[in-house]
């Protein structure tokens, strides 16, 4: 009976995790900074973090798989599956020389699973987005020959390239974790361009191993104040991108196809983060990161990526360990702050992008939890970038945690 | 168990957000960044070749239903002179009697409204007996076909065409009309069997007095509109009432037009030999070229350097293109309309025709300089861009089905360096590289 109930549930969540597969490919974003190299990176912070700004290296927690630093997956509690899910709902407005567009988009952000294979090894291994691509742009055309006449060409854009993580973490030492993920990259980015009758459309598809890194310390200053520092670290990896491309003209198809490659770059990044917990009750987090963005090509010649330095500071606070009599007492209270340069550098100017978040965990019983978080941000510039963008970005995620082995004893 | 419900009521919450993604609309915020690799051009510097053709020389003009009489000065074509061959039919069946009295004997022709040149003046036709049966060169007769008749008219008309439609009878001589009224009344074989008949009557001819006409006219030719009617009276009856007709055979009726050259006219017959398929280039010809139906004269057009724009990017898309021909200025004052409308064709490298368009005249009634025939070849240039050599095809410039051998419509029309008025294309292209990112 219990191994029918494990083997239905796993069969679920292969079956969960193939349908969700499709939805993750789906559009992610909707936003014309996505017309770049790769498209939009994703922040991938979803969770128990989330209301923290998504501060994540030098974070541990037992019921959220933290795949930021794959170190933290060690966490989990043993003889524990975990499971995390996260979708958010964004609605942007860019505004632009005086114009000014709204967006909206529903998304599945995140779709892992994470579990103690022994005393000192926690497995994981789920689905993020990596980068999205997701535009509609209607650009007016000058025609040569023709004195101010112009017409309107329409640009799409979607897909992405998604991440396929496995991550194995360990530990080494008695305070000391350290995680390896190894990741399977891949997607497509289709860019289509109509104008008159004709058509084209651009296919880019990729497929890529990557491995990144995260190590964790963890001690007590004192009796009252537990301390987690990480590091993460992934390095620059190739990704070759084969474009075909697809030209027709009304009814004509034009006969032959062009097929290219470019090599674009998945960043390499390094980070340290340090968390510290109070009683067990507050937590205040902070995290460092360097990602260099300038490998990545835009394929626009007055755009560039920029290496980029973000700070987050998080702050947690539980009322009470046990929520024996209010359950308010028991809700994780969070905030945060996420400042740093934005990646998008357009003709030689970099404006800085912010984000304040603010969350609730909501705790389920045995340790499962779910996690409402709202951030409001702006990224871009109307000075420098001219496309500013406003956002409001709510984020639901679930983490639920079973027992493996001793079930029969909850039960 | 409670706790499945939870996960699934969050599964259902979490795939909702897949579903109720906006659809946004179309953005213009992010085109300043879009580097188009599409260049679209408005094109009129494309060279566009004419050259007057003469796929035929010959144009069959037997049984057409229009007899056209005439003669007239183009400055343009040069003379032509038509001249209309009828066979006719034995006579009605009847039962005269001896007591019948013979009165007359009428060629009678109805005048179709249709009139080429000046209807100011008169023209003289007469009739003449054929000396020869019209006999037909395989299935029909040419514009070029001729039969000897006997020099002598049998009756001369003075006519002049109008706007409106009218009979004509032409009184021919008695005779003729008494031997006719003589061979009926006896049941003679020459007039019960058609082939001797033939024999005793083998037609007529309606020839223009050169010297006194400047204009053709047409004549409607069907069995009932041209017939030679002789009038009988029967006895104690008053005269005129009684007639029977000998009709027109309409596969023996054929149009003789005569084309001579003219000093004013570049159109040089002579370097048209008799060889199917001659061309004259618009640049011999001053920078014209010349459609006349029924000598056979079509224009054809050709965009020798179409291909070039393929050196320029990888792809190109016509999205339009389209043609002004112009008629030359001054070659059609009223009594030579312009036709409404041409036929346009493509034609391969065997000669092979097939139908392609049409041309429609456009005209400018203001001031006539900027009447021009206009068409769109993008369909054309579409599947001529790039084609195998052997599949390349041109245009040809003809007249419509229902004009070209029937009348004597011409056009002439203007190469892009005629120095009066100037054949335009405007051709709007998109030039795509697909590899400029």
């Amino acid at each position: 009976m219990l191994i029918r109930t494990k083997a239905l549930k796993l069969f679920f969540f292969i079956l969960f995790f193939l349908q969700a597969n499709k939805l993750i490919l789906a559009q992610n974003t909707f936003s014309p900074y996505s017309l770049f190299g790769i498209g939009e990176i994703q922040s991938g912070e979803y969770g128990r973090n989330a209301g923290m700004a998504g501060v994540s290296i030098g974070f541990r927690s037992t019921n959220f798989l933290n795949i930021t630093n794959p170190a933290a997956i060690s966490a989990i509690d043993s003889y524990t599956f975990v499971y995390d899910f996260a979708g958010s709902f964004k609605f942007s407005n860019f505004q632009s020389l005086g114009q000014s567009q709204s967006v909206s988009l529903a998304n599945l952000g995140k779709l892992a699973m994470g579990f103690q294979a022994s005393r000192n090894w926690a497995i994981s291994f789920g689905l993020v987005p990596y980068s999205s691509v997701g535009y509609k742009i209607k650009s007016s055309q000058f025609i040569e020959g023709a004195y101010n006449v112009t017409e309107d060409a329409h640009y799409d854009g979607n897909g992405g390239i998604n991440k396929l993580f496995f991550i194995n973490s360990f530990r080494i030492f008695p305070k000391l974790y350290l995680g390896i993920n190894s990741s399977y990259m891949f997607g497509s980015i289709n860019k289509n361009m109509s104008v008159d009758n004709l058509i084209t459309e651009t296919k880019s598809t990729t497929r890529s191993i990557y491995f990144d890194f995260g190590l964790q310390y963890v001690n007590k200053f004192s009796e009252n104040v537990d301390c987690v520092f990480g590091l993460i670290y992934g390095y620059r990896t190739p990704l070759i991108m084969q474009n075909s491309i697809i030209a027709s003209f009304g009814t004509d198809t034009f006969p032959n196809n062009f097929e290219n490659s470019q090599t674009q770059y998945l960043p390499a990044f390094y980070g340290a983060g340090l968390t510290l917990t109070f009683n067990k009750k507050v937590t205040i987090a902070a995290d460092y990161q360097f990602q260099q963005f300038s490998d990545i090509n835009t394929n626009y010649s007055n755009v560039h990526f920029s290496d980029v330095h973000q700070v987050k500071i998080g702050f947690e606070y539980l009322p009470a360990l046990r929520y024996l009599k209010n359950y308010f007492y028991g809700i994780h209270y969070q905030a945060g702050f996420v400042l740093s340069n934005s990646y998008l550098n357009i003709n030689g100017s970099q404006p800085v992008n912010y984000g304040l978040c603010m969350g609730l965990g909501l705790p389920l019983k045995r340790n499962a939890m779910i996690n409402l978080a709202v951030e409001y941000g702006k990224t871009g510039s109307l000075n420098y970038l001219q496309i500013e963008e406003n956002y409001t970005k709510l984020t639901l995620s679930i983490s639920l945690t079973e027992a493996w082995f001793l079930k029969h004893k909850y039960d | 168990m409670k706790k499945n419900i939870i996960l699934f009521s969050l599964f259902l919450i979490l795939t909702s957000f897949y579903f109720i993604s906006c659809n946004n609309n179309e953005f213009t915020i992010g085109q300043d960044y879009l580097s188009s690799d599409v260049r679209i051009a408005v094109v009129d510097t494309c060279t566009v070749n004419l050259s007057t053709i003469r796929m035929m020389d010959s144009v069959v003009t037997s049984n057409k239903g229009i007899a056209l009489v005439g003669r007239f000065d183009d400055k343009d074509f040069g003379k032509y002179t038509a001249t209309s061959y009828f066979g006719f039919l034995k006579p009605d069946n009847s039962n005269l009697t001896n007591s019948d009295y013979y009165d007359s004997l009428s060629l009678i022709i109805y005048y179709n409204k249709y009139y080429y040149g000046d209807t100011n003046q008169y023209q003289n036709i007469s009739v003449f007996r054929l000396n020869e049966n019209i006999v037909l060169n395989d299935t029909a007769l040419y514009n070029n076909s001729s039969f000897t008749y006997d020099p002598a008219p049998i009756a001369t008309i003075y006519f002049r065409p109008t706007w409106k439609k009218q009979r004509v009878s032409i009184r021919l001589p008695d005779d003729l009309g008494k031997d006719i009224f003589n061979k009926i009344l006896n049941q003679s074989i020459a007039v019960t069997d058609e082939a001797s008949f033939e024999k005793y009557f083998k037609g007529l001819v309606l020839v223009t007095d050169k010297s006194k006409s400047s204009n053709i006219a047409g004549f409607i030719v069907n069995d009932t509109s041209v017939v030679i009617r002789l009038y009988y009276d029967l006895a104690n009856v008053s005269r005129g009432l009684n007639s029977l007709d000998i009709s027109v055979n309409t596969s023996l009726q054929f149009n003789q037009i005569n084309q001579e050259k003219v000093s004013s006219s570049y159109l040089d017959l002579e370097k048209f030999s008799k060889k199917n398929n001659d061309e004259l280039s618009s640049e011999v010809t001053g920078n014209q070229s010349y459609i006349q139906g029924i000598m056979g004269f079509d224009v054809e057009l050709d965009i020798p350097h179409l291909d070039n724009f393929l050196l320029t990017s990888d792809y190109i898309g016509i999205s339009q293109a389209i043609l002004y021909i112009p008629p030359v200025f001054g070659t059609y004052p009223s009594s030579t309309p312009l036709p409404a409308s041409l036929s346009v064709l493509m034609i391969d490298q065997f000669s092979n025709v097939s139908s392609y368009s049409t041309a429609t005249l456009v005209t400018d009634y203001v001031n006539n300089q900027n009447t021009y025939y206009e068409f769109d070849i993008s369909g054309y240039l579409r599947n001529q861009l790039g084609a195998f050599p052997i599949n390349k095809k041109k245009l040809l410039l003809t007249l419509s089905n229902s004009d070209f051998n029937t009348t004597l419509k011409r056009v002439v029309l203007a190469d892009q360096n005629n120095p009066k008025n100037r054949l335009k294309v405007q051709l709007k292209l998109l030039f795509y590289n697909a590899n400029s990112n």
